[in-house]
């Protein structure tokens, strides 16, 4: 008999979702965390929150800096410090095209030999490009699971019978029908959320399944496309002499006259020490989705001010608008907060539809042997619902662990990978109904005894001159322990939910047994 | 003090529209706010007026786009609260 084209969805919707599920889980959880990842990588590396940055001292000492380790470099490029990350980043090209890079103090001008740790770089590098493959590769996989999430959402709007007048429906522990509500409110209340990020994510990555266009406009250098989609075209310069630049107080001057007191983001300096010298300065307030930062480029040389360089056309402004809705850098901290939950609501959209898939199968299951397909998915469920935020609090724990005994390797990263594969090691040898309670468990004590061990940890390192000094590692601490409580809520609650769709598998069975004998005789 | 008014006008124009769903319907005939069926059609359209209004909001405090941007993802943890407060969570302890 033909399907109906609900039921069609409905099939694409729940076997594309299990096969992605946990990838997306991933994928999400870790996009969440990444839009605090500067304060995650702050609390990782305890001793840069010590620093006092003055930005017109950190551009002066990044600035002598490269004019005496890079003077005949191509350009430089300085990331200036600032309140959330306390340090100056500077690059170069030099003059043989290789690129460097220094992690400057902002007070002294001095290289720092930071801890190894990647911070909260690792969840925003593990969201969009993967671990352990190759960087296009795991963008591709990305892309790929974008695109599924993509087909899964318009599948399960139209799969969704009543979308309008189950709106503000959550019957909660009601088993099957709790998932099925907590899955249905979670995607459509953050539907416009969803939309925008799946299409946006997989908009930035066009690159990679759609080439052509590229390949055959820059067949030389595929590279020179994001060159110019940031920047306006400049002929190329053929005869270059040295010349003595101005100094950064000079060139300066102006930029106090136009902005006044601001915040800088970052300087470009094209060409260093040469008669075509230019540099730019870009202000960090931000208030546009299209990263429109006020700009200034002026002649390094005479300091006269020059055109604007940015790329204002309009593929360039599309462009832009794509990564700046994805990224969310406009977004104030209050705004942020909200991104962070929406992000949030994709996990339980996803975990609520993984769950929804196994009580199903197993509800539709009309014997109670066992089922090598249900026992994994139910694994992998718990291996990626509950193990990935202890894998989580686990990176942060080797972070510490780290810092204490002064290890000169890094350990974090795997230990991460150590703990989320012991957990799925050990859940597959665990019965089902324990499987919530004990990962749930490990979860509530390594949540609540995290901000204990790091209260401890900068007691003992005194790194807490005041309050204020202590909410830069208390705020990350704080959202552990509500995610803490959250769980204590759900630990002290899976036993009805478990036995309620437990005594429902159980009376399904019973029904269907003596047909079965029925059947036999 | 406009971001709280926008968040107020959000949560009254959801409170009113869950008022007068479908399935509240009948419970809300029955309780003291039986006079938002006096006229239901009236009533979904202030909702969502109130709704629009918390959007202007927005773009009066953040601009255009941004502010556009806003109104959708601040909706999004109201009405996820919101509706986890109409709801019974509290299980059955048997």
């Amino acid at each position: 008999m033909q399907k109906s084209i609900r039921q069609s969805m409905a099939w694409l919707h729940s076997w594309t979702g299990l096969i992605f599920g946990w990838l997306l889980f991933a994928i999400f959880l870790m996009g969440s965390l990444s839009y605090y990842r500067h304060d995650i990588s702050l609390w990782m590396q305890p001793s840069l929150a010590r620093i006092q940055v003055n930005q017109d001292t950190a551009i002066r000492t990044a600035y002598q800096y490269l004019e005496q380790h890079a003077p005949d470099a191509k350009t430089w490029f300085m990331n200036v410090a600032n309140q959330q990350k306390s340090v100056n980043q500077i690059y170069w090209q030099s003059s043989d095209g290789a690129y460097e890079n220094k992690t400057l103090n902002p007070n002294t001008g001095q290289e720092l030999n930071l801890a190894q740790t990647q911070g909260g770089d690792f969840f925003y590098q593990l969201h969009f490009q993967l671990f352990g493959v190759p960087i296009l590769v795991g963008r591709l996989i990305v892309s790929l699971a974008a695109f599924i999430m993509l087909i899964a959402l318009i599948s399960g709007v139209i799969t969704h019978k009543k979308i309008l007048t189950d709106f503000f429906t959550l019957r909660a522990f009601k088993g099957q029908r709790s998932y099925l509500d907590f899955h249905n409110v979670s995607s459509v209340i953050a539907l416009p959320f969803f939309l925008t990020i799946t299409f946006t994510g997989l908009a930035i990555f066009f690159y990679l399944y759609l080439p052509w266009g590229m390949q055959k406009l820059y067949s030389e250098n595929n590279f020179q496309y994001f060159e110019e989609i940031n920047a306006k075209i400049t002929p190329k310069i053929e005869n270059n002499s040295p010349a003595q630049m101005q100094s950064i107080h000079n060139l300066m001057q102006p930029l106090q006259r136009e902005w006044g007191k601001t915040e800088y983001s970052t300087i470009h300096v094209k060409n260093p020490n040469t008669e075509h010298a230019q540099i730019t300065f870009t202000e960090a307030k931000d208030h546009s989705i299209t990263r429109n930062q006020a700009q200034i480029t002026l002649n390094a040389i005479t300091g006269k001010k020059l055109s604007r360089t940015k790329n204002d056309s309009a593929i360039a402004t599309l462009n832009a608008g794509v990564y700046g809705l994805h990224m969310a850098t406009f977004a104030q901290p209050l705004l942020r907060l909200a991104l962070f939950f929406s992000g949030l609501l994709g996990c339980v959209m996803v975990a609520s539809g993984l769950l929804l898939w196994s009580l199903k199968r197993q509800l539709q299951t009309k014997t109670e042997k066992f089922h090598v397909g249900h026992y994994l998915v139910q694994r992998l469920n718990i291996s990626a619902i509950v193990g990935l935020p202890i894998a989580v609090l686990g990176y942060f724990y080797a972070n510490r662990i780290g810092l204490l005994i002064q290890s000169s390797q890094n350990y974090e990263v795997m230990s991460f990978f150590i703990i989320w594969l012991s957990i799925f090691g050990m859940s597959l040898c665990i019965k089902k109904q324990y499987l919530w309670k004990i990962n749930l468990g490990i979860f509530i004590a390594l949540a609540f005894c995290l901000p204990v061990f790091n209260f401890l940890f900068l007691l003992q390192q005194n790194l807490i001159p005041n309050f204020t000094g202590f909410w830069i590692f208390f705020k990350v601490d704080l959202f552990i322990l509500i995610f803490g409580l959250l769980a204590i809520f759900l630990y002290r609650n899976i036993i009805p939910i478990q036995h309620k769709a437990q005594s429902r598998i159980r009376t399904k069975l019973k029904i269907v047994e003596p047909e079965h004998k029925e059947e036999g005789c | 003090m406009n971001i709280l008014f926008s968040f107020l006008f959000i949560l009254l124009g959801v409170w009113g529209l869950y008022r007068i769903s479908e399935k509240q319907i009948k419970k809300t005939r029955l309780s003291k706010w039986s006079i938002l069926l006096v006229y239901p059609q009236t009533t979904r359209v202030v909702c969502l007026l109130l709704l629009i209004l918390a959007l202007f909001v927005f773009i009066q405090k953040e601009g255009a786009s941004i502010g556009f941007v806003s109104f959708w993802i601040f909706s999004t943890p109201l009405i996820f609260i919101f509706i986890l407060s109409m709801n019974e969570l509290k299980s059955f302890q048997k």
